[in-house]
């Protein structure tokens, strides 16, 4: 036996899966060869170490907002999932239709997704800071009416989620150089000025459309900015 | 409000409803039940994507998708297969989903002739392989193709036999065996790699 | 707002394992790599082979990234590596190169610049990420040209012609000087800089464009067609047919348009 057939045949060794014959053969292979003896001590070591620890799972770094996040997608999707295979509601359909988009439909359909999220998260920052001078009176009332019964039960998860993205990027900071953190800071006021800026805005006149658009894009830019450095 | 803690599959299903059952009152729209479905099994799913991405938020991401893939699909689990079997299959499926879309080839057999996998000769230098430690697994599995790293998850670390694999990733047993000798082989050469470096 | 650019030095093969032909045939198949030392960097460089309209995609977490075309139906790249350095695998598929520098170094937020230099042909895609340094595309002719810096670092696109062009950086000018292809989609937003957009005078295109600060130039793009809305804040109308789609926001700086 040569060493290549040795090296082939090491694999069902571990798995169990090699006949007497071949077994024979590679122990009087392995017995010569100190380079295929090594191979199979080492590949005995990693599959060995991995058949111990099978069913060791990691968990999600917040499970809960995750929960949070998949119900959310869930029931602004639809409120109930396919009964059977082949009775497929408009909610699925869509699901099953999406993957087959053209890259311009699919930046529409983000496009659309990042409103929704964006206006549900103006509603909900405005809700939520309803400490803030700026937030209270009829503007911040008029869209919360025109936003739908819908979107205000899904305010406090909004809350939670930037809460969220928030705390993840707090804790990583701490593992980042000084100019890496300021940097960020610094970019992230960048946003946040045009995010206060446009809530001024929109406090003196709740119908500035302009305004509504730069802060949707603005809040947008601020959840993706803290997405982002939550995984670094 | 449901707690999460850490349960397994075997220990719940002893005290409480099946994934069956469960799967069955969630198709009927029981959000209840589905959350915990989720409870049992995010971890799991979790996992899968993150040793396929090796990023913390791509795998969030993955999950979540999975979840929503979960719902709109729960009323199609018969229970013929566990439900973890199941639900594996759909996470593997989305990932190759995911994978496709950033143009990632799973049927990937070479690896950019970075390590060319070689025969090692008796006079090969002898030193023994580092003691094996979650850290520089996770480190070196991370950096395997992504064809390898499918196999050698869903058969050294999840378990899973090369005609479920197979039957999973849509190529023969044979491509399934013959993936997971390269697989085992690179991350041999990772960990001496990593071991030299210390 | 500039981000250096550093030099590179020794360069040495490692594949001198291999018999000549092997170490050619290699180079025809796969590219070489090759690595070099310096007290503080490293060079990484390899090449590859590019099928026609192959995709690049960069994932860098900081340093700059320079693509340039060239006469050749390959990729070369070159990668220079600052201390603590940043682990690089990139990944040839038949469709065309991925790097992913994130998903290369899990868990290692304290990795150091990489400086990408990528020579590509003339009809390749690029998508390019970097969370901070330049980003500079120049003579590209693909279906794709997305340039996204996440926080700081400028965006210099010259001489493009590509289907659909994103660009979009926090702190740092955009520029763009190229052509508007027909139905084509062309997205520029910053968060504070200046955004340049140089086209040729006969370009059609329908635009929405938004800036706060009211520093909105059409030069001689502007028609009396064109909807001025929030009092100078927003333009929004056709230039021509308006047969391709042009969307530029800035949240602080102007949008000047320049005829080519």
């Amino acid at each position: 036996m040569n060493c290549e057939k040795c090296q082939d045949l090491i694999g069902d060794f571990l798995d169990g899966a090699l006949g007497h014959e071949d077994q024979a053969k590679l122990s009087l292979h392995l017995e010569e060869c100190l380079g295929c003896a090594d191979v199979r001590n080492d590949l005995q070591a990693i599959v060995g170490f991995c058949r111990a620890n099978r069913g060791e799972y990691s968990a999600p770094p917040n499970e809960k907002a995750l929960w949070l996040r998949i119900r959310n997608m869930i029931e602004a999707g639809a409120s109930n999932p396919a009964p059977a295979q082949a009775q497929k509601n408009s909610w699925s359909n869509w699901i099953s239709r999406s993957w087959e988009l053209s890259f311009p439909q699919l930046a529409a359909s983000a496009a659309a997704i990042v409103l929704i999220v964006s206006l549900s998260t103006v509603v909900g920052l405005r809700r939520w800071q309803s400490g803030d001078a700026r937030f209270n009176g009829p503007g911040g009332d008029a869209v919360l009416n025109a936003a739908g019964a819908k979107v205000r039960d899904r305010v406090s998860q909004q809350q939670q989620m930037i809460s969220y993205w928030n705390q993840r990027v707090e804790f990583n900071k701490a593992r980042w150089n000084p100019e890496m953190r300021e940097t960020f800071d610094r970019n992230l006021k960048v946003i946040d000025q045009t995010v206060n800026e446009s809530f001024d805005a929109l406090t003196l006149d709740p119908h500035d459309e302009v305004s509504e658009e730069i802060l949707n894009a603005a809040l947008n830019e601020k959840l993706s900015l803290l997405k982002e450095f939550a995984a670094l | 409000m449901p707690q999460y803690e850490h349960v397994t599959a075997a220990e719940t299903e002893t005290h409480q409803e099946t994934d069956y059952a469960l799967a069955q009152k969630a198709a009927q729209g029981d959000m209840g039940s589905f959350e915990q479905l989720y409870q049992r099994h995010n971890r799991r799913v979790y996992s899968l994507c993150l040793r396929m991405t090796g990023n913390v938020s791509e795998a969030e991401d993955l999950s979540q998708e999975v979840f929503i893939q979960l719902f709109r699909k729960i009323g199609s689990f018969r229970g013929e297969s566990a439900f973890t079997t199941w639900l594996h299959r759909l996470t593997v499926n989305q990932v190759l989903m995911h994978f496709r879309k950033r143009g990632v080839k799973m049927e990937q057999t070479t690896d950019d002739g970075e390590t060319p996998i070689q025969i090692v000769k008796g006079t090969e230098n002898p030193n023994a392989m580092p003691v094996v430690d979650r850290i520089a697994l996770d480190k070196a599995i991370v950096q395997l193709p992504p064809g390898y790293k499918m196999v050698f998850t869903l058969h050294d670390i999840e378990g899973h036999e090369h005609e479920e694999i197979a039957r999973m990733l849509g190529c023969s047993v044979g491509t399934s065996k013959s993936q997971l000798h390269k697989a085992r082989m690179k991350l041999r050469g990772l960990l001496r790699q990593q071991k030299m470096k210390e | 707002m500039k981000t250096r650019l550093l030099s590179a030095r020794f360069v040495t093969s490692r594949a001198r394992l291999y018999s000549k032909p092997v170490v050619l045939a290699l180079l025809m198949l796969v590219g070489v790599p090759s690595v070099s030392l310096t007290h503080a960097q490293q060079q990484m460089s390899k090449r590859y082979p590019a099928p026609k309209n192959v995709r690049i995609v960069l994932k860098n977490i900081f340093g700059t990234i320079t693509v340039e075309s060239w006469n050749r139906d390959e990729i070369k790249l070159t990668a220079i590596l600052e201390l603590p350095r940043a682990n690089v695998a990139p990944r040839h598929t038949g469709s065309g190169l991925t790097i992913d520098v994130m998903a290369d170094n899990p868990g290692r937020s304290d990795v150091g610049d990489v400086n990408f230099k990528l020579q590509v042909p003339v009809n390749s895609s690029v998508d390019l990420e970097t969370k901070r340094g330049q980003i500079t595309v120049t003579n590209i002719r693909g279906d794709l040209v997305r340039a996204h810096v996440s926080l700081e670092g400028d965006i210099d696109l010259i001489n493009i012609s590509a289907g659909q062009v994103y660009a979009q950086n926090t702190t740092g000018n955009i520029y763009f000087d190229g052509e508007f292809a027909r139905k084509g989609i062309y997205q520029f937003q910053s968060g504070k800089g200046h955004i340049s957009i140089r086209i040729p005078a006969e370009s059609a295109f329908h635009l929405t464009a938004a800036a706060p600060t009211k520093q909105i130039a059409l030069g001689q793009f502007w028609n009396d067609r064109f909807k001025n809305l929030g009092n100078g804040r927003k333009y929004e109308g056709e230039v021509v047919d308006g047969r391709s789609k042009v969307m530029v926001t800035n949240f602080n700086g102007s949008i000047t348009f320049l005829r080519r």
